[in-house]
């Protein structure tokens, strides 16, 4: 996966980190969001859902309470004495007013009045004539007329004054019933609907109202306030909208009201309750999330830290290790002890580095080991006993006067120490190294004359492979000094060079005595002891420095038969 | 490295801690704006009488009980027992101002005496406000009351409206040192001059007194033997001057308009002996005297002057709903 590009730094850990608190962010973005939206949704049901219960237990002890005053005054209005002809008895009437009317007064505490209203009698009232205001006059007012038009259905009007008793002017609600046109009237105070609306609680701010059926206030916590215009309730937006849920903005505030029904006089229970209250819960809410997520947050940060820490340092450490490692300084320590795949790294590293080590160690070794055997090889060569005796040769032919002798073996013993002093150079090709041989095998030749017959053959496609220098030469000393000198009748030294390949096989034999078994398997295994083990040991192990594997080398003898060298070497020494 | 590596620790807690504090600084922020109250002010509303007897003040009482609920403010009220007490009213006013209150709202006795104790309580850094009756020189930071010259020039039209343009009229005042008696005066006077002959008396001064008003009534039929109406511009006056002229079986013959919606001036309305009533808004004014006084403890610029308003109310129009909500005050 390709990162944004603000995410690509050269460090693991800011990486990680990034990424995490992106993540972390983006989550809390998400969570916070949706959690908020839902917690508005969730706070706005249940308040409407709370509100509308509240309204409608209101409604509901509201229709209770009116539904018993249209039975108090069905009760009442029975009272009232009114002849066939729908007259209402002026005498008996006095006595009911006086016994019924008053006892319902006592008895109610909620009922300031009871009165009634015809066109003969006039105003009627459950008090003592004096106490009437003589100047009010009911039979013009309107719920007088209502009351009658409503043939014996109660009529309830909304707050208003009172104005029927000297002095007095009372706010209240009035019931009223008629029979022909004879009205009975209940004044209702505001004790008993004040005590149902005020017997809920919405929220800090939120409150009842009732209005009637035309939208005047009938009962408002804030009534004062309303009729001096100093508070006000969208009356018609809420006639508009009719029950239910509204939300209306008012002085500059959403309110939401909702509106239930009261079922026979269609008042209105109206429940208001502030948006901003409701949001200002909601801001807690948010607050408490908020808080919440800072919280997590800050953990979130630090475990990040923490974490990419462990990740990043480790890693850190190990490439401070490789970059001592790249320097060359082998013997740095990895201090990473860990179980998981960066201790698993470390330790393959450790092991690495010393694998390298030892790798090192035994290159230095067989660089060595190949010094050392070249040196024995040269050492082996010219040794001053061979010397000696060519030199002793030469002076015995020269005696002899034997010029042309002398002139050949000395020109071969010269060639042959100017092969051997050579380039320098460990490595020879197999012509240089043949003709060296060949300088060897003439100054041998002569020096045992006729006992002595050696071919040199090869093949030329064979000749340009390189070997170490002085390979040949132990080889043919060995078949010479065990296959010729101890036979008086002399014999055969063959050397065979062909090209098998990519590798090229060399074969040094002589027609000798042979070995038996036991110095064979001896001399294969080139113990010091045997004499002529020496020589052909020396020649496997600069094989192998030199080729590693990728060659082969054989001792074959039989008594009687002879003894044959034999090796294989490629084409293409290893680099 | 480890130098990197330190440096990379100290910027990660520090962005950590910054944005967590971001967090928690807009967290303990909604914490605060979910439950914002004002610390309570105190203010202490000093008015002309606080006998139960004095309907007005306890309407404008009402509005003030009111408003401190609304507005969160603690809001006690002091005064002398009756309106006439000025050397009462100085001193409880010097008593509240030594308490050093937030505020106080004064309805002032006397135009000029409780001018210099208005200076008093601002040399203090006390913002006042006056409400119904201001004091000499607009000192007070704001004034919330009916404008009363207004007032008074709708009593004499409303007087001049009644009566012909040969008539006699009375004006009765109550106090020559009120600045509502003082404004009230000059409209009522400005209106019913040049009527074409007809007769203005006053402004004669009742002194917050029913009997006077009622002696001010016999002797001006004494002295003039005829009297077409009066104009009464307050509610004691009102009151003294209707008591009178039914009593004297004059009622209907002398035209009266009065000021103020006592109970006693409502049945008198009722009865037709007084004509009209111009009706202030007493509630209004405490309720806003309170929350003119609240915005000026905030610092908030406040209005010289609030002008509640006032109403003509005639026995015709009484019982409608706006009116009959304007002079019935809920008594719950």
């Amino acid at each position: 996966m390709k990162l944004p590009n603000f995410l690509e730094s050269n460090s693991i850990q800011i990486t990680i980190s990034a990424s995490f608190v992106i993540v972390v962010l983006v989550t809390v973005a998400f969570l916070g969001t949706s959690t908020l939206v839902l917690t508005r949704e969730a706070l706005w049901d249940t308040t409407t859902l709370y509100s509308d219960q509240l309204v409608d237990r209101v409604a509901r002890s509201i229709g209770v309470y009116l539904q018993e005053m249209e039975e108090i005054t069905g009760v009442l209005l029975d009272e009232v004495p009114l002849r066939d002809d729908g007259s209402v008895d002026a005498a008996e009437l006095q006595s009911t007013i006086e016994q019924t009317f008053a006892t319902a007064v006592r008895l109610r505490s909620d009922i300031s009045l009871i009165g009634v209203v015809s066109p003969e009698l006039g105003t009627r009232l459950h008090l003592p004539e004096p106490a009437r205001n003589p100047v009010a006059n009911p039979l013009d007012s309107d719920w007088y007329r209502q009351a009658v038009e409503a043939r014996g259905a109660p009529v309830y009007t909304g707050a208003r004054i009172q104005n029927v008793l000297q002095d007095t002017y009372q706010w209240v609600v009035t019931v009223a019933r008629a029979r022909g046109d004879t009205v009975l009237f209940v004044d209702l105070t505001f004790r008993t609907i004040e005590e149902l609306v005020s017997s809920v609680e919405l929220g800090t701010r939120g409150y009842l109202f009732i209005t009637d059926r035309a939208g005047s206030i009938v009962y408002h916590p804030q009534q004062q306030l309303i009729y001096s215009d100093l508070f006000h309730e969208p009356i018609e937006q809420l006639l508009q909208a009719g029950t239910g849920e509204t939300v209306i903005p008012v002085d500059g505030e959403e309110r939401l009201y909702l509106q239930h029904e009261v079922a026979p006089t269609g008042w209105r229970v109206v429940s208001v309750t502030g948006v901003d209250q409701l949001l200002a819960s909601q801001r807690q809410v948010q607050s408490y999330y908020l808080a919440w997520i800072a919280f997590v947050f800050a953990f979130v940060m630090l475990l990040t830290y923490a974490l990419s820490r462990r990740i990043a340092q480790p890693i850190t450490r190990l490439r401070r290790s490789m970059q001592a490692v790249e320097q060359g300084r082998f013997d740095v320590e990895i201090p990473v002890d860990r179980a998981d795949e960066i201790g698993a790294l470390s330790r393959d590293f450790t092991i690495m580095v010393n694998t390298i080590q030892d790798l090192m160690r035994k290159s230095a070794q067989e660089q060595e080991d190949k010094r050392h055997a070249e040196l024995r090889a040269l050492q082996h060569q010219i040794t001053p006993h061979f010397l000696y005796n060519t030199l002793d040769s030469i002076v015995w032919m020269a005696e002899g006067g034997r010029t042309g002798e002398v002139v050949s073996m000395t020109t071969n013993l010269a060639r042959l120490l100017r092969l051997s002093i050579g380039s320098g150079d460990a490595m020879v090709s197999l012509r240089s190294e043949l003709d060296y041989l060949r300088s060897y095998l003439a100054i041998q030749q002569m020096r045992y004359r006729d006992r002595l017959t050696y071919v040199v053959e090869a093949e030329e496609s064979a000749l340009d492979v390189r070997l170490p220098r002085l390979t040949l030469q132990p080889a043919v000393e060995n078949a010479i000094y065990h296959g010729i000198k101890q036979r008086e009748a002399g014999g055969e030294v063959r050397v065979e060079c062909r090209s098998h390949g990519d590798h090229v096989r060399v074969d040094v034999s002589d027609n000798g005595p042979g070995m038996d078994a036991e110095t064979l398997l001896a001399t294969r295994n080139g113990s010091p002891g045997a004499g002529n083990g020496v020589g052909l040991h020396n020649i496997r192990q600069r094989l192998a420095l030199t080729f590693g594997s990728d060659y082969e080398f054989h001792v074959d003898s039989r008594p009687g038969e002879g003894t044959r060298v034999r090796f294989c070497i490629p084409r293409r020494p290893a680099a | 490295m480890n130098r990197e590596d330190d440096r990379l620790r100290r910027i990660w807690f520090i962005a950590t801690a910054a944005v967590a504090a971001v967090f928690v600084i807009i967290a303990i922020t909604g914490f605060r704006d979910g439950n914002r109250r004002d610390d309570d002010l105190e203010v202490v509303v000093v008015l002309k009488a606080t006998s139960p007897q004095m309907e007005f003040w306890q309407v404008v009482r009402q509005g003030i009980e009111a408003a401190a609920r609304e507005y969160a403010v603690s809001a006690s009220v002091v005064g002398p027992w009756l309106e006439h007490q000025i050397d009462d009213q100085i001193r409880i006013l010097r008593t509240v101002i030594a308490e050093e209150p937030d505020g106080i709202v004064l309805a002032a006795a006397d135009f000029n005496r409780l001018a210099p104790v208005v200076e008093e309580a601002l040399a203090r850094d006390i913002a006042i406000v006056t409400v119904d009756s201001d004091v000499d020189g607009d000192r007070a930071l704001s004034f919330v009351g009916t404008n009363n010259v207004e007032a008074g020039r709708r009593a004499g039209e409303v007087m001049r409206g009644l009566v012909g343009p040969d008539a006699t009229v009375a004006v009765v005042s109550h106090v020559p040192e009120a600045a509502t008696a003082i404004e009230r005066e000059a409209g009522a006077m400005e209106a019913l001059a040049n009527r074409g002959g007809g007769l203005t008396i006053g402004p004669l001064y009742a002194f917050n007194d029913e009997q006077t008003a009622r002696r001010i009534v016999i002797e001006l039929l004494e002295e003039h033997g005829r009297i077409d109406g009066i104009v009464a511009l307050n509610e004691t006056s009102t009151v003294g001057v209707a008591r009178t002229v039914e009593d004297l079986g004059l009622a209907g013959q002398i035209r009266i308009v009065g000021f103020d919606a006592s109970t006693e001036e409502i049945a008198l309305l009722e009865r037709q002996v007084v004509d009209a009533l111009v009706v202030q808004k007493p509630f209004n004014m405490g309720y806003l005297s309170l929350d003119v006084i609240a915005r000026a403890i905030r610092g908030d610029t406040v209005e010289p002057r609030v002008d509640t308003g006032s109403e003509i109310v005639f026995r015709t129009n009484m019982y409608e709903e706006s009116i009959q909500r304007l002079i019935f005050p809920l008594v719950r």
